[in-house]
């Protein structure tokens, strides 16, 4: 495998850059770093196998909104802990850019899911708006294609194919605003399936911590869990903060 | 007469989940038509309609808008 270098600006010798091959910081839910808010108790247990989070639901027998991510309000359960990098703590002020990985299995197809992973602003509200969440979005309809994209506040454009089987995302903020969110789909030997972006259009305060958010619910507004239900989801991430001069 | 135009590069297709003018849910997938209204023509746009009027705006008004989405949505899709 070749070795790539880059020069660092301001006179320091080349050195060895990470960049190449970079990993994804995978997520696992019962790490203990995570906090869940699940206004409506819909969560039943959560497991890592090692590479994927395992979601079981308790009933949900009425669907709606709060539940699809894409509507005003937003009470889906939902993970989220500070976003640090090399354990500073990262503002609205910072310019960033953060990497998504968002897997489903295959075989996971008790109900109509959804699954976001990204940023946050406020993760513990049930706003949208002031939730502002940003980042990659999956959505599928039982044993239907599975459905990846960009989400952005309380919208998602998401593109599909037969042979989709992850998503990854590139989310840019900073400067006290939220800017856009890009994916592609790949398959399963990592070839674009389909590809697009999304602006998130919206301001953020100065100075407000960021948080990582990795939340779960329903494809549609319609949409209702049996009891026992349950996802399969990998999600992974990588935060990068630039020096701007 | 008022203006607009297509960003034709940006016309795609897209599963689209979000919110429509009216707050109602939006979940299709759909032709993404971007319209670039000009700031120097808002004012002359907003001056022509009247939301309030089922009439609102004019026909002639309307084909403007209406022509230059529906020559995006046809050249995408001849292409595509």
């Amino acid at each position: 495998m070749p070795i790539k270098t880059q020069t660092v600006s301001g006179g320091t010798p080349p050195v060895l850059c990470p960049f190449y091959d970079l990993p994804f910081e995978t997520v696992d839910l019962t790490d203990g770093t995570w906090t869940l808010l699940d206004p409506d108790s819909l969560i039943d247990t959560v497991t890592f196998d090692g590479t994927h989070n395992i979601i079981v639901w308790n009933a949900l027998g009425t669907g709606s909104g709060d539940y699809i991510w894409t509507d005003t309000n937003n009470r889906a359960p939902r993970w989220y802990k500070l976003l640090t990098i090399n354990g500073t703590q990262v503002t609205s002020d910072d310019m960033l850019a953060l990497g998504l990985l968002l897997e489903t299995d295959d075989s996971y197809t008790d109900f109509n899911q959804r699954a976001v992973g990204g940023m946050a602003v406020d993760p513990t509200s049930t706003v949208s708006s002031t939730i502002q969440c940003v980042g990659t979005v999956l959505t599928r309809a039982g044993t239907a294609n599975q459905n990846y994209g960009a989400f952005t506040i309380n919208g998602q454009s998401t593109g599909s194919g037969a042979t989709a089987a992850k998503g990854v995302g590139l989310v840019q903020v900073g400067g006290q605003f939220l800017g856009a969110s890009s994916y592609h789909v790949l398959d399963s030997s990592n070839v674009r399936v389909a590809s697009g972006s999304r602006p998130a259009n919206a301001t953020v305060p100065a100075g407000d911590d960021l948080y990582l958010c990795f939340g779960v619910g329903t494809r549609s507004s319609w949409d209702t869990v049996a009891a026992g239900d349950d996802q399969r989801i990998r999600l992974g991430y990588r935060a990068i903060k630039w020096s701007i001069p | 007469m008022s203006r607009v135009h297509i960003d034709q590069s940006q016309v795609r297709v897209e599963s689209v989940q979000a919110a429509d003018t009216d707050g109602s849910q939006v979940d299709t997938l759909a032709f993404i038509v971007p319209v670039i209204i000009p700031l120097d023509q808002v004012g002359a746009w907003e001056a022509a309609y009247d939301p309030s009027s089922s009439s609102s705006p004019y026909a002639a008004d309307s084909r403007v808008i209406a022509r230059a989405v529906l020559d995006g949505m046809k050249k995408a899709a001849e292409a595509s």
